[in-house]
């Protein structure tokens, strides 16, 4: 029966190669990311949808840097004290989980917005919020209005199809203000809609209008408004199944946070070792052994703000005046300042 | 022959990778009930017996997990615990949640094996005056004196804070929470400091709580939160989405009163909460409606935070910080979608 045999081999080796993807998942599982990233000598960290501002590649030199790429370089800090010790990825919102799943990727800095389809069904976990997003609109100076409630008779250009759309119908019938949508399927033609006086508002995340006023001929002339009509906010993800790692890529953000707050900034670090303040002695590791439980040095906190500064000096970086947009800190101010942002203490 | 043999090196593998991963739903619903251990601290916070029924905001979460896995916020057991207690009992399995919220630091957050959900109230260091003594800040705390705790972390962090900003206040440190409160009520303090939480329920007790006020200014920031032991993804997603749903909720104007209501709303928001539109609750183990029970068995986060330390509370706290962050504070939770 040569034909049976072949079956129940080809049955053997389908149970063997389920035996060797079992065994793969159960090491890909207990295999710390902590000790693969110190084994492989660099971290890999990709980021989704690269947008201006969160991560943009130089033409001349190749190299990477935005909001997302500075984060990247806070958590090789902490791993090797050394922030270029890391491979920036670029990833499209259709494959980056399947990269996160199999270890191709050690973190996503950013991922699209945080909602509870994204957190429990990929076998991944946002670590926390780094960046409080929201939709808004951008209009022309022209129009002299400065908050979304004045918009009344505006033509509006969004995308069709999605919750972008029907947060704009709501905010219209909820202020009763009359308006004509123009709708796009795709988002570059918002912006060219709007640079050709198709519409006087562009409507989507501002995150995105902020990388997209970057881009008009005459950024300065066009206007975020302050108003946010959804909620939505981005932060690092990691895999599931690793503690050590989501924790350290966690605290790797509540210390930007807490540093901007008790006043550590790159520039002043150096000269803060004698400093009394408990706060401060924690965060440089002079006080206390924080490192160890995380499987890091005690210094790592003083690692990661002398790479890339503290949250405030990150988001001045890519987002402050020096790049052209000037976006406001807005939610993403500290608590102590009307923001959102909060980290646990150190201590 | 190896076809068989590979079957059983299989299953050994397949359950050695179950062992390996805990499956703290699948217990709790063998067993028809969720565990939380409390220790009884702090009233109206973590979980305390009045009339033999467990309240507080802590008391409250536990009975909304109870809803979102068995549609029933009653299934839920109360297990006291000795003050401190909670990492160890959490750890060793003997309960799956806390109903003790707990100080979110870095220590507590990276060295026992805990995993923190989410900040239910976020606390600080304040301090009771007088309304008669017209003190409105800290700064007006100079050249008076402060009665803490010999030895709590208030003590430290008031002569720090003291220190740092240059105020010429001294601390008194008294034994034990009843001196220190003793101390201030028989005017040797001008200012009784603990955290805000602590205030509050001193307050409560003194005779006219009227007369007595607590300062706006905190000196230290101590987020009191919701923990779970690591190493249990799909718990810890539940348990993560279980609060963040009370807030969602809150925002949405879906609460305990209008859920039912609320199954009619139009908002594709209120919808998805629900699970009128989409499930959201299947891949975490949980039906789709896993919300609207939670929020039929127990309300949304306002209803939790007035029933027992607000408005409806003899504690009467203010939202303060812990307002939605569209209203003035810091609660903010990424949406059911």
């Amino acid at each position: 029966m040569p034909h049976a045999h072949r079956l129940s081999v080809a049955a053997s080796l389908r149970a063997l190669l389920a035996v060797a993807l079992l065994l793969f998942m159960a090491g890909a599982a207990s295999a710390s990311t902590l000790d693969t990233v110190r084994a492989r000598g660099k971290l890999v960290c990709g980021s989704t949808d690269p947008l201006p501002g969160f991560a943009q590649q130089n033409q001349k030199d190749g190299r990477w840097s935005g909001f997302d790429v500075d984060f990247c370089r806070a958590v090789a800090a902490a791993v090797f004290g050394d922030p270029n010790k890391v491979d920036f990825r670029p990833l499209s919102g259709t494959s980056r989980f399947a990269l996160l799943q199999t270890g191709a990727v050690d973190l996503l800095a950013r991922d699209a917005a945080w909602t509870m389809r994204r957190d429990s069904g990929y076998g991944a976990s946002y670590v926390g919020s780094s960046f409080f997003d929201g939709q808004g609109f951008l209009v022309h100076q022209s129009l002299n209005v400065v908050s979304a409630y004045e918009l009344t008779k505006v033509r509006v250009c969004v995308l069709d199809g999605g919750d972008e759309v029907l947060n704009v119908r709501d905010f219209f019938f909820q202020n009763q203000a009359p308006y004509t949508e123009v709708l796009y399927e795709d988002r570059q033609d918002l912006t060219i809609a709007y640079r050709a006086g198709l519409c006087d508002a562009v409507s989507a995340n501002a995150s995105w209008l902020y990388a997209m006023k970057r881009d008009l001929p005459d950024p300065a002339s066009n206007v975020i408004l302050p108003e946010r009509i959804s909620k939505d906010s981005f932060g690092p993800v990691v895999r599931d199944g690793d503690d050590q790692w989501f924790n350290i890529v966690k605290w790797t953000l509540f210390t930007l946070i807490d540093a901007e707050e008790v006043g550590i900034t790159s520039d002043n670090i150096d000269s803060l070792s004698a400093a009394k303040t408990p706060a401060i002695r924690r965060i440089l590791g002079l006080q206390g052994t924080f490192g160890r439980a995380l499987g890091l040095s005690p210094d790592f906190m003083k690692n990661i703000i002398r790479a890339v500064g503290n949250y405030g000096e990150v988001f001045d970086r890519n987002f402050g005046s020096n790049t052209g947009v000037s976006m406001l800190r807005g939610q993403n101010a500290l608590w102590t300042r009307g923001g959102l942002l909060f980290a646990p203490p150190i201590e | 022959m190896p076809a068989k043999l590979v079957a059983a090196a299989l299953l050994a593998l397949l359950s050695l990778a179950g062992g390996a991963r805990a499956d703290t739903l699948a217990a709790v619903k063998a067993r028809g009930a969720v565990i939380c251990g409390a220790s009884s601290e702090t009233t109206g916070f973590s979980a305390t017996q009045v009339g033999g029924n467990w309240v507080g905001l802590g008391a409250d979460y536990c009975r909304g997990l109870a809803a979102v896995i068995f549609n029933d916020p009653s299934k839920v057991r109360f297990v006291p615990l000795q003050a401190g207690g909670g990492t160890s009992a959490l750890v060793s399995g003997q309960v799956d949640a806390l109903a003790d919220l707990i100080p979110w630091t870095l220590g507590a957050d990276t060295e026992h094996g805990l995993k923190f959900v989410g900040t239910m109230f976020y606390d600080g260091q304040g301090f009771l005056v007088t309304k008669a003594s017209g003190l409105k800040s800290v700064r007006d705390l100079a050249g008076k004196e402060v009665c803490v705790e010999a030895g709590s972390p208030a003590q430290a962090d008031a002569a720090e804070y003291f220190d740092a900003n240059n105020i010429p206040a001294k601390v008194e440190p008294m034994g034990g929470r009843e001196a220190a409160v003793g101390g201030y009520v028989a005017g040797t303090c001008a200012a009784y400091s603990a955290a805000y939480s602590v205030l509050a329920g001193v307050r409560a007790t003194l005779s006219v709580p009227a007369n007595h006020v607590i300062l706006a200014d905190l000196i230290t920031k101590e987020p009191l939160s919701l923990v779970i032991r690591q190493g249990d993804d799909r718990w810890f997603d539940i348990a993560r989405w279980t609060f963040y749903a009370l807030l969602d909720a809150e925002e949405l104007g879906v609460t305990q009163g209008n859920v039912d209501e609320m199954l009619g709303s139009d908002n594709i928001s209120v919808r998805r909460l629900l699970g009128v539109e989409g499930d959201f609750g299947s891949e975490i183990g949980l039906n789709k409606d896993w919300a609207y029970q939670l929020i039929k068995g127990v309300g949304n986060y306002g209803d939790i935070y007035d029933r027992n330390i607000g408005e409806e509370s003899p504690l009467k706290l203010p939202r303060g910080l812990n307002a939605l962050w569209n209203h003035g504070g810091i609660q903010y939770s990424p949406p059911v979608r």
